[in-house]
């Protein structure tokens, strides 16, 4: 789902993959970093803790780790010249995972699909006050190990009552214990200068009255991240992340609600483009929202297309990366598509995928899902999950899954939620490469070979929603902003707009012809049961010989009865 | 008497000066923008369908401060500036239209620019009105469907008629010392560190300079400062059972000049965690029933409790016949239907009185001088000589009523505006010393055969209890019977014959509402000055909503006859299997 119009709860609202949720996270402020005393006071109180856990607790913790997030930023937003909010935020808090048990069988056992949160994030001096550090984690670690002990004695009866299935896997890894510490780059920023760029950028939507919303913002985010576990792992980290977003909405005349945005995503705000070529992508933006008010409706069909390398990122982050999070092959109410198919291909043996979170720029560009070190404190390595078509590895937390009994560093959270495996930069390669204009005239003959009326050019899409329960349809919903029909008789292609692509899971992959030989990147929020998490995907274009697509529903909005205010 | 002297004056003083020239609104860009899309606006018209009949702007434009410490550790502190534009388009005419009835939405919210952007602020109107006509044009056909089912329907008006005012103050600009606040915080939430027994604590000082501007379709055009600031220290601990006790302190003034500071505010968090303290060692409580003595502060509160829940009627929203929504479960005032009855004692009198500034030297919290609909403050009798008088009211008609009082200041459900309390004053005609009171509940307890009497001196108003004290509160409360009672008492102390006081912990009132205030035996000489944050919620739990107000109650303390308190059913906890860490360096 897009929001139409940014505002600041909007920007909170996670959304699966949306490149128009901002950060959530909750902004803070650097702390002295010199001497470390957050770090000691943490390994302090997680040692006075866990000593007497694990001595009068009953049952009694093997495990604990407390996870520090201190976050900053500043925002400014625009619309139509004018600003209309501007904040700085510092914030920093904790977050508390205590296992009891043993890490065959833990309080986080899964369990008929049910959702465990033992987490809170809990609000922590801004200023390494040992005192109200020390009491913070002190309460919240008693509400924790209350609440991890209730489960895990449930979870003790309530396993015998059940049938018993062919996967025991264990439920926590055991890993070397880390430590790193370092720290962001400090950058300068002025937040003024920012505010009358956004401005500027935000009169381009001026011009075309059917644009019935619209904005641009900047945010500006630091944040670092403090773990210490029983283990003795200690690390510390930090990223920077300057986010440009335009946005604009608009009605078409038969009701249907038409919104298109862009994003420009950079660790360092050196990368961030000139102030001339953002003008350009706001006026183009603005642009082609204005075409698409009068562009025709989709019709549903079945036939080739190619989705440029930015909306391939999104499928392949939707309907592969997805899917392959670790959890999602044990836990028993999950579809578990590729539990069964390692070895196996599972995409045409020409592609092969790769996680690195390691990686921090592809072609020039920034990708916002690398980090040193996981949530879990597991060292980020790059995880090669297809190679040559065939599925070699899942996304792995410390949750062991079958035959993988180690982490594959990306047990990544959202402060506040619990850790689960997530993606981090996805990276797809072909061995099948071609030319943009040769996919192209690729296209074309598949058009006519299958005798189709025209084919289909997705050049950005939006939000995907993924559904990997077992109860329900097992679908896939990315939604296409920008789309085009390509006619097979050198006809110009045609904007059209209410395009829906549907799908089953597995089927699209044995479907892709081949790809283009310049890959694009995407960088977005993602959303899952482990919050909201910057990630990044890149891909080339790809040709489909077969797409399906359905109509957007119409809200049948009314456009306004009076005209835009005229004003000079 | 005198103080309603001073106000006539200062109301007569106010009329004399207000600028009304057309021409000084038009220099404010956001009125400008506001009046000049509100005429366009009128002439709204979906095909054949009505026209809107009432068209209101409100622009909030609300700079702030917030900053939280615990332990001496700073663990917020920020500043924000926001305009929230507020449209209300109403179709239909006064007597009736598409608010208060179920299908009713509240009135939107956005942003409206920072920048004084003309053109940026007609947009957003723009786009805002036409959406909220149509859900108007929606909601009023809903309504007159629901109406036609039923036999006997409310014929009451939905908005009340009020004279067009113009009135422009100057803004005020909003100026706080951010670090001196956070050092002052810092160093007040500091004092807990001596205080290893109480288990949680923060100190918050929030300070918020807002400019309200309001202009309507009858011709009302408002600008006015709308300050508010207060500091609160909260606290709770564990008693020996494990049962959670909890304390506070507000503070609340309409700016920084009325908060405590530096030495001042740190002696407020040592009085906090000192009690606190004492709250966990205290006994036990048991099952009381007798005299009770409500001392200063708790009097105060214990008004502006159910006296919030007297004299501001909610309105039934109208509903399909049996629709049975939460909604419509509004529970009615307790005086809905008193008006001119005896409802207290002859010799008590209550005014509500938001033109009055201040008090015996102490800034009232509830001073205002036009009311969020663009109606002047009124000063309105609301019990004579022991005879209830009438309501507050806003623009939002109830029963035989007639119009606003100037006292709509909260959002209300379904698109009306709630009533709240400005400043209201309960002055007794024959007071007593205070010590008096003491002697006489004595007397009391001695006559009916009762080991002690207590004395209530704070009660949890605007409540910060945790959301498993209201639970265990709600369910007490059902099981028993009883839908309105106060907020659990926080300080609560036995009073023995021979003149001694102790500190129990763990009561709760039985049921209690207004009507009790029959049972008001004497009141003291000492009027009390109860500054407190009012969001209209039911409790005024803290943080319920986050519209805000300050209100003021003037009371004296009060001596009741027989007034029930239970030990509250909770169960202790079981202590953390952890001993607490260390705290260090405390003042």
């Amino acid at each position: 789902m897009i929001n139409g119009f940014p505002a600041s709860a909007a920007w909170r609202a996670a959304i699966r993959w949306s490149c128009l949720g901002t950060a959530l996270l909750l902004p803070i402020q650097a702390s002295a970093p010199t001497d470390q005393p957050l770090l000691a006071i943490l390994q302090g109180e997680l040692k006075r803790e866990f000593d007497v856990l694990k001595t009068k607790g009953n049952p009694a913790p093997y495990f604990l780790a407390y996870e520090v997030t201190e976050e900053q930023s500043d925002t400014v937003m625009a619309s139509l010249g004018a600003l209309l909010e501007k904040g700085h935020e510092r914030a920093r808090g904790f977050d508390t995972t205590l296992r009891v048990g043993s890490p065959k069988f833990d309080n986080y056992h899964p369990y008929r699909g049910q959702q465990v949160r033992f987490t809170t994030f809990t609000s922590l001096s801004l200023d390494d006050d040992a005192n109200q550090i020390r009491r913070a984690l002190w309460a919240e670690t008693d509400k924790v190990y209350r609440a991890a002990s209730r489960r895990y004695l449930q979870l003790e009866t309530d396993r015998e009552l059940l049938a018993k299935q062919d996967r025991q896997d264990a439920d926590f890894s055991s890993e070397e214990p880390a430590q790193s510490i370092s720290e962001a780059e400090t950058y300068r920023y002025e937040m003024a200068a920012w505010a009358r760029k956004v401005r500027a950028w935000s009169t381009e939507f001026k011009k075309y009255p059917k644009i019935l919303g619209s904005g641009v913002s900047f945010r500006a985010q630091r944040e670092i991240r403090t773990l210490v576990n029983s283990e003795g792992s200690a690390i510390r980290q930090g990223t920077n992340l300057f986010r440009i977003e335009m946005q604009g909405g608009a009605v078409a005349p038969d009701g249907m609600e038409l919104s298109d945005f862009t994003t420009v995503e950079a660790t360092d705000p050196a990368h961030l483009p000139s102030d001339e070529v953002m003008r350009g992508k706001a006026r183009a933006l603005a642009e082609k929202l204005n075409a698409m008010v009068n562009a025709p409706p989709a019709e549903p069909i079945v036939c080739p297309a190619i989705l440029s390398g930015r909306a391939a990122a999104v499928f392949f982050h939707e309907i592969f990366g997805h899917p392959i999070e670790g959890q999602r092959q044990k836990d028993i109410n999950e579809g578990q598509t590729y539990a069964d198919r390692l070895n196996q291909n599972v995409m045409p043996d020409f592609i092969s995928v790769e996680f690195d979170p390691t990686r921090k720029q592809y072609d020039g560009a920034d990708l916002i899902g690398s980090y040193r070190y996981d949530d879990e404190g597991v060292k980020a390595r790059p995880v090669k999950v297809v190679a040559n078509g065939v599925l070699k590895s899942f996304l792995l937390s410390r949750s062991p899954v079958g035959e993988f009994v180690h982490s594959n560093g990306h047990g990544r959270r959202q402060p506040g939620f619990e850790v689960v495996a997530r993606q981090s930069n996805l990276l797809v390669e072909s061995s099948n490469q071609v030319p943009e204009r040769e996919l192209r005239n690729r296209l074309i003959e598949e058009i006519k070979r299958q005798n189709k009326p025209y084919g289909l050019y997705f050049e950005e899409v939006a939000s995907g929603y993924t559904r990997t329960g077992r109860r329900g349809l097992q679908a896939f919903t990315v939604v296409p902003l920008v789309v085009y029909r390509v006619y097979p008789d050198g006809k110009p292609d045609e904007l059209i707009r209410g395009v829906d692509i549907v799908g089953t899971r597995l089927a699209p992959f044995s479907k892709i012809l081949a790809t283009s030989n310049h890959a694009e990147v995407f960088n977005g929020y993602c959303g899952a049961e482990s919050g909201s998490i910057p990630v990044s995907a890149v891909s080339p274009a790809i040709l489909i010989s077969e797409i399906e697509t359905q109509k957007k529903p119409n809200s049948q909005l009314q456009l306004p009865i009076l005209t835009r205010p005229e004003v000079p | 008497m005198r103080i309603a002297a001073v106000c006539v004056l200062l109301a007569a003083l106010l009329s004399a000066t207000v600028p009304s020239d057309s021409a000084s609104w038009q220099k404010d860009v956001q009125l400008r923008a506001m009046a000049d899309e509100l005429a366009r606006s009128k002439t709204l018209q979906l095909n054949t369908l009505e026209k809107p009949y009432f068209i209101q702007y409100v622009s909030e434009d609300s700079e702030g401060v917030t900053i939280s410490a615990d332990l001496g550790g700073l663990t917020h502190s920020s500043r924000f500036h926001v305009r929230r534009p507020s449209v209300e388009v109403r179709v239909g005419d006064y007597a009736l239209d598409d608010t208060n009835s179920i299908f009713s939405t509240s009135r939107q919210l956005g942003l409206f620019p920072l920048d004084d952007d003309y053109g940026a602020m007609r947009t957003i109107l723009w786009r805002t009105t036409d959406a909220l006509y149509k859900s108007a044009l929606n909601q009023i056909t809903q309504k007159r469907n629901a109406l036609r089912e039923i036999a006997d329907p409310d014929k009451t008006p939905d908005l009340a008629p009020a004279k067009a005012v113009q009135i422009l103050e100057p803004e005020r600009k909003f100026e706080v010392d951010q670090s001196a606040w956070e050092g002052w915080v810092r160093r007040a939430s500091s004092r807990f560190a001596s205080h290893p027994e109480v288990m949680r604590s923060s100190v918050q000082f929030r300070a918020f300079g807002s400019t309200y501007r309001l202009i309507n379709s009858e011709g009302t055009i408002v600008r006015i400062p709308q300050p508010l600031a207060t500091v609160q220290v909260r606290a709770s601990s564990r008693a020996g059972d494990g049962r959670r006790v909890w304390n506070h302190a507000f503070v609340i003034g309409l700016d920084t000049s009325a908060l405590p500071k530096s030495d001042e505010l740190a002696g407020l968090a040592q009085t906090v965690a000192v009690e606190t303290e004492s709250l966990a060692k205290a006994p036990l409580a048991e099952d009381y029933s007798g005299p009770v003595l409500f001392e200063g502060e708790a009097a105060a509160e214990m008004m502006a409790q159910v006296l919030t829940d007297a004299l501001v009627v909610r309105r039934k929203p109208v509903a399909p016949p049996n629709a049975n929504t939460a909604a419509i479960q509004i529970p009615a005032s307790v005086w809905a239907t008193r008006v001119n009855s005896k409802v207290v004692p002859e010799w008590l009198t209550a005014f509500d009185d938001p033109l009055a500034d201040s008090y015996a030297g102490v800034q009232l919290a509830g001073h205002y001088r036009m009311d969020d609909e663009g109606v002047p403050a009124e000063r309105v009798s609301v019990i004579e000589k022991g005879t209830f008088k009438g309501f507050l009211l806003s623009r939002q008609p109830v029963r035989n009523a007639g119009g606003s009082n100037g006292h709509g200041r909260l959002p209300g459900p379904f698109g009306s505006e709630l009533a709240a309390v400005g400043n209201l004053f309960i002055e007794a005609a024959s007071p007593v010393p205070e010590a008096e009171l003491r002697t006489k509940m004595l007397e009391k307890v001695k006559a009916a055969g009762l080991k002690y009497g207590l004395i209530v001196r704070r009660i949890d108003f605007p409540s910060t209890a945790a959301f498993s004290d209201l639970q265990s509160m709600a369910l007490q409360a059902r099981q028993s019977g009883y839908s309105r009672t106060l907020n659990q008492p926080l300080l609560v102390y036995r009073l023995w014959p021979d003149g001694h006081e102790e500190l129990v912990r763990g009561l709760r009132f039985r049921e209690f509402s207004a009507k009790d205030l029959r049972d008001i035996d004497a009141a003291s000489d000492k009027p009390y000055v109860l500054n407190y944050m009012n969001n209209g919620s039911s409790l005024n739990l803290l943080d319920a909503s986050s519209a805000l107000v300050g209100s003021s109650v003037v009371c004296p303390s009060l001596l009741f006859d027989n007034v029930e308190l239970t030990r509250a059913e909770n169960d202790g906890d079981l202590p953390p299997a952890v001993p607490p860490p260390a705290l260090t360096g405390g003042e």
